[in-house]
């Protein structure tokens, strides 16, 4: 039986559908990534799990149960960051402690542990309001966690961090992920999904448009790029293939192949003009390509 | 029920540490401490009026022109100044006394003269601080020119004794109002009005400023939203009750302490007694039910707004109904307490936390009528909180688009 099970969620705003009979189910710890551009209906379907939102159809339930505060120990990063910016950092993440059942001594102890793992102990007793951006970020991350969930979502949980925070936050969300967490993270930002997710959904326009296994998608794509580097420019050389070139940068190209037999053309012609490949790398498509070409079709 | 608790807590230490609080609060204390003292000053500014009192040495001229005219004028105003050097004033040395008037507020002249054939006093002091009345003066001298004109003209002692004699007099109040249980009255009125206000707009600050700084979407997946509410409505109405307490028990120590035991208002002394036990119970039922019931109102207003800017235009409804209700309580206490609109107003629950305590201390009725009127006060409380539990659940998520009525259907918590 999957854990968490999302079926048929359907919520519309007055003539707009929101988002259309979503379906989705995470049957073991890890990652899903909820993926699409901004208004896809990311938010809204996370808000419909959660119960915040009235879902107009559909539903979503944890081991079978409806989901609700008291069915499972959920944390939620929201979207909107907001935290009380008048309060004491160590004050308001004992208050939210509390409210989620936890005794005060508990809400604080588990406030300390995750501070310090997200190395903000030196705040603990200023006000938010005197706190930078991403630490602001941090703090609200510790008001998700602070009473050790079993389901956790993360909405957009990557915006607006600097690259040093990102990469803490990428280390503690790999740290969840592997003390088996569900956790459902939801982003614009394909490459990051790519990064964590097992599995994913793709949304636009409030529709599913793919999902499953990462790997397994990218597989049923086949090997689609050919990445180069070499002391020689070869995009003529590729050109006389008819192979497109996707991008260029100072080190590298990268073409678009239909199979395996390109790239080993292109590899002959290069070692017979004595061009010696530094790199040569035949790869399944990104994400960001994916949801180019899925976004392309459902227009 | 833990939740609420939680909340209430949290709203209650957050909202006392704020800095807004801790000065009003000090500002209302010395308010309350200074208004003690004003009887005290009172008194004895009219006690310097006697001029005598004073222990420092002081000297009043007297400077008859009247050719004897008033006999017996020192005598008066020894008695009458006790404690001050009355001496006869020459004409000639009229200077000096105006150079040691000029110098000291402690020296004074009276000089008697005759203006249009009848007696003219002239007082003379150093500024209209000495405290001195020459009406008092005057009051003291009249009835000697009087009565030695009336035994120029033969009247006996007697006839003259009678002729000074004043009609004694007293005033009965057949209705229950005297004028303290009028001041305590209005003063709890007023009081009542300005805690029900602020700690109103309190919540909707609270609540708006939750709301656009998106704490909410915390909160709310934490606890229930109605339990946000409550709690938040009842940390907030516990520290008004903090605060209106800490200015009640000052102001009764500052009572006892300060005000002295003969202080009369209008010639009426002014006494508490007319406040029982019974009527504070009262006054406080009234006060909690009334500020729930506008507390969960102004929650309501804070619920809608996004921005800060916009609290102001969405708390009108209830800033007006909450002025409106005061002003019928206060009216009505000043006017007309016993008539047609202060019935009305005293069982119409908007009005009546300002009405019913002004009238337990002014006016004639039964306890039962006390009852009925605090039982309408608590169902109206009662409805207003779960409707408005409703109308913040669904509305404190919603950014951008109006809360409208359809959208209350299938409200949920």
């Amino acid at each position: 039986m999957s854990v968490l099970k999302i079926d048929g969620l359907t919520k519309s705003f007055g003539e707009k559908v929101a988002v259309d009979a979503i379906s989705f189910q995470i049957d073991s710890p890890g990652v899903m990534g909820l993926i699409g551009t901004n208004g896809a209906g990311k938010t809204t379907t996370i808000r419909m799990i959660l119960g915040i939102l009235e879902a107009d159809e559909g539903s979503a339930t944890w081991n079978g149960a409806k989901i609700t505060r008291e069915s499972v120990r959920f944390g939620y990063l929201p979207e909107e960051r907001g935290i009380y910016p008048k309060t004491k950092v160590i004050d308001q993440l004992t208050y939210f402690g509390e409210l989620r059942g936890m005794t005060h001594a508990d809400a604080k102890a588990s406030s300390l542990r995750l501070m310090e793992r997200l190395e903000v102990t030196e705040y603990i007793n200023m006000t938010a309001d005197k706190l930078s951006k991403g630490n602001q970020q941090k703090i609200q991350l510790i008001a998700a966690m602070i009473h050790d969930p079993e389901l956790i979502i993360l909405d957009e949980p990557f915006s607006g961090l600097d690259p040093v925070n990102t990469e803490m936050l990428r280390a503690f969300i790999t740290e969840l992920a592997a003390n088996n967490k569900y956790i459902l993270m939801s982003s614009h930002q394909m490459s990051t999904v790519e990064e964590f997710s097992r599995d994913l959904v793709m949304l636009h326009n409030g529709k599913t448009i793919l999902q499953g296994n990462l790997k397994q998608i990218k597989a049923g794509y086949g090997h689609t790029n050919l990445v180069v580097r070499a002391d020689q420019d070869i995009r003529a050389l590729a050109e006389e293939l008819g192979l497109q070139c996707v991008r260029t940068d100072a080190q590298e190209s990268e073409f678009k192949i239909s199979g395996d037999e390109d790239a080993k053309t292109m590899l002959m012609r290069m070692t017979e003009r004595g061009i010696i490949p530094v790199r040569f790398e035949i790869r399944e498509p990104s994400l960001h390509e994916i949801f180019l070409e899925k976004v392309g079709h459902s227009k | 029920m833990k939740s609420i608790l939680t909340v209430f807590k949290f709203t209650f230490i957050e909202a006392l540490r704020k800095k807004a609080f801790i000065i009003t609060t000090i500002i209302g204390l010395v308010l309350i401490i200074g208004a003690c003292f004003v009887p005290m000053v009172a008194e004895q500014v009219e006690n310097a009026d006697l001029f005598s009192d004073s222990e420092e040495s002081k000297t009043l001229y007297v400077l008859d022109n009247t050719d004897g005219a008033i006999p017996g004028v020192q005598d008066v105003l020894t008695q009458m100044f006790t404690g001050t050097s009355v001496e006869v004033a020459s004409e000639d040395l009229i200077s000096e006394y105006e150079d040691k008037i000029k110098k000291d507020s402690n020296n004074a002249m009276v000089i008697l003269e005759m203006k249009d054939n009848a007696p003219h006093i002239v007082l003379m002091t150093k500024s209209f601080m000495s405290g001195l009345d020459v009406n008092t003066i005057s009051e003291a001298i009249s009835p000697l020119y009087i009565s030695s004109v009336m035994k120029t003209q033969g009247v006996s002692d007697d006839m003259i004794a009678f002729s000074q004699s004043s009609i004694t007099s007293e005033v009965k109040f057949m209705g229950s109002m005297d004028l303290s249980g009028y001041v305590v009255g209005i003063a709890i009125l007023m009081i009542m009005f300005f805690s029900i206000y602020y700690y109103g707009y309190s919540v909707a600050l609270s609540v708006a400023s939750e709301k656009a700084s998106r704490v909410m979407e915390t909160l709310i997946v934490s606890t229930k939203p109605s339990h946000v509410l409550i709690g938040k409505c009842l940390g907030t109405g516990a520290l008004g009750l903090t605060q209106l307490s800490a200015f009640l028990i000052t102001a009764a120590i500052g009572y006892q302490l300060l005000v002295p035991d003969d202080f009369t208002v209008m010639g009426m002394p002014l006494s508490l007694s007319s406040f029982t036990a019974a009527s504070a119970i009262l006054v406080l039922l009234y006060f909690i039910f009334g500020f729930t019931l506008f507390a969960f109102l102004n929650a309501a207003a804070g619920a809608l707004v996004d921005k800060m800017e916009d609290l102001g235009a969405a708390m009108m409804p209830v800033t007006m109904t909450s002025m409106v209700s005061f002003y019928i309580g206060y009216f009505v206490a000043i006017i007309d307490p016993g008539g047609l609109i202060g019935t009305i107003a005293f069982y119409l629950p908007l009005s009546s936390p300002f009405i019913v305590p002004f009238k337990l201390l002014n006016s004639d009725f039964s306890y039962t009528e006390a009852i009925i009127s605090l039982a309408i006060l608590i169902a109206t409380a009662a409805v207003v909180v779960k409707v408005t539990a409703g109308f913040y659940t669904k509305s404190v998520l919603r950014y951008g688009k109006r809360l409208k009525f359809k959208d209350l259907k299938g409200m949920k918590e």
